[in-house]
């Protein structure tokens, strides 16, 4: 009799629990290495992440792998608002960029069964503070906008996968040749080695025209396939990434038109602050 | 003949029945500290214990996902990389009482149960100590706390980080059981 209404009440409540729930953790971070992820911190919580990138690689010993160069620092501070969407602020000290730009996910990965991907909407404005009266004869030029939609799978634990695309608008274009409207596909990977390490890959395919042509009939001669290889640590509030890039820039705006035949060593780290009162529970998923 | 006994068969079954328990509420949370990071979550909605006092059964089960930490990085990290929610959805303790005690009497009781705990897909053998306090209303409430080694269920702290977690974590329940009425569901 207890033997089967313990069979009884063990079915019951494993049948209760079968309903779909939001996947998580399809990346650590809400970047990957350089690029955005579908990620977006939770409700009420604040991203702090510093993200350094050193000089060129491949001068090695003689400048230490880069690292004698110096350092671009970006500076970014992330808000969750809602469970779905962020809104940001960071600074990039190559170019003297600043950027404002917010993140909305109107799709999230559930399982078991519900919505099979993740879809995630970012758009940014840049403004540079270089003050070059020739390039910006207005401050209107100065100004940038991207616009990026990603969809994002976790296929099982160990693998996510990411595409998306990506637009750029520039005031002024770089050259009288190049365009102000540029187009990319982006990619992205991760693979986790280990309960806590994980694998990264990123990069974007330019889809304009012409794009390696080289000399006059290129819109952007010597132009960079922007890509980067990285690996992951998570402890509990922190993610520290490490990588190699091919893009010197860390602004997006910027990474994704590298023109510099380089190969850079970084790294970034993130920090979650909580603002989350856990006794309003339902707030967050 | 058949309707003389009917009636004691009924009472019988309610008798029977009102020996088994289960978790109106059960609220399960942890604390651990570190010098560098202090970890606290609490499991209010996925927990689920049931009593039987005919046997001295006690059933314990605990969907993970439910711990609700207060930074939501370290509640995803504790999912993905410590617990491995996705492989190991629920914890499980299925034990006895190591002794009976007069459960529809009202009054305070230190009871004790032994049996199998099962976290992050590993068993081991673990005591877990109460108190039951019988309320007047025939509800039983349950406070208590264990303590949990990590290595024993082989939750792994990067060897990075060995001062940012603590290998001991703090476990505390508390839950009130009311008496199972079958056949009214």
């Amino acid at each position: 009799m207890s033997k089967l209404l313990w069979i009884a009440l063990v079915g019951l409540s494993w049948a209760q629990e079968e309903k779909p729930e939001p996947v998580i953790g399809t990346f650590k971070g809400t970047r990957l290495y350089n690029l955005h992820t579908t990620e977006l911190p939770a409700a009420k919580h604040l991203e702090f992440r510093v993200a350094h990138r050193f000089g060129d690689l491949r001068q090695g010993y003689a400048n230490f792998f880069g690292i004698d160069a110096g350092a671009n620092v970006r500076l970014s501070l992330g808000y969750g608002i809602l469970p779905n969407l962020e809104i940001g602020m960071e600074r990039t000290g190559t170019g003297k960029w600043w950027d404002a730009y917010f993140k909305f996910r109107p799709l999230r990965q559930k399982s078991p069964k519900g919505t099979p991907i993740s879809l995630t909407w970012i758009s940014w404005i840049f403004l540079t503070e270089q003050k070059d009266e020739v390039r910006y004869p207005k401050w209107v030029y100065r100004l940038e906008y991207l616009h990026q939609l990603l969809i994002a799978r976790k296929l099982n634990r160990w693998f996510s996968a990411m595409i998306g695309g990506a637009l750029l608008h520039q005031n002024m274009a770089l050259t009288h040749k190049a365009l102000n409207t540029w187009y990319w596909g982006l990619g992205g990977m991760r693979i986790k080695i280990g309960a806590h390490y994980t694998l990264i890959a990123e990069g974007a395919y330019p889809l304009w025209g012409n794009a390696f042509h080289e000399g006059e009939k290129s819109p952007l001669p010597g132009y960079r396939l922007p890509w980067s290889l990285g690996g992951e640590i998570e402890t509990a509030g922190h993610v520290f990434q490490i990588g190699i890039a091919s893009a010197a820039g860390l602004s997006e705006n910027q990474l994704l038109l590298t023109q510099i035949p380089i190969l850079t060593f970084g790294f970034n780290i993130s920090r979650m602050f909580s603002f989350f009162n856990i006794s309003s529970n339902a707030w967050t998923r | 003949m058949l309707g003389r006994v009917s009636p004691y068969c009924i009472l019988y079954l309610i008798k029977l029945s009102a020996q088994s328990y289960h978790t109106d509420s059960l609220t399960i949370s942890f604390y651990s500290d570190a010098p560098l990071e202090k970890i606290s979550a609490e499991n209010r909605t996925g927990c689920y214990s049931w009593i039987d006092f005919q046997t001295d059964s006690v059933f314990v089960k605990v969907k993970i996902r439910g711990f609700s930490f207060p930074n939501k990085l370290m509640e995803e990290h504790f999912n993905e990389d410590y617990l491995e929610s996705e492989k190991y959805p629920y914890a499980y303790f299925q034990g006895k009482l190591v002794s009976s005690f007069p459960f529809q009497q009202v009054g305070t009781y230190a009871v004790s149960a032994e049996g199998t705990m099962e976290i992050h897909g590993v068993k081991k053998r673990q005591v877990l100590a109460g108190i039951f306090e019988v309320l007047p209303t025939g509800k039983l409430l349950l406070q208590g706390k264990f303590i949990v080694r990590l290595e024993d269920y082989k939750i792994r702290i990067p060897r990075l980080l060995w001062n940012k977690i603590a290998e001991e974590v703090e476990v505390s329940f508390r839950g009130i059981y009311r008496p199972e009425r079958s056949g009214k569901k």
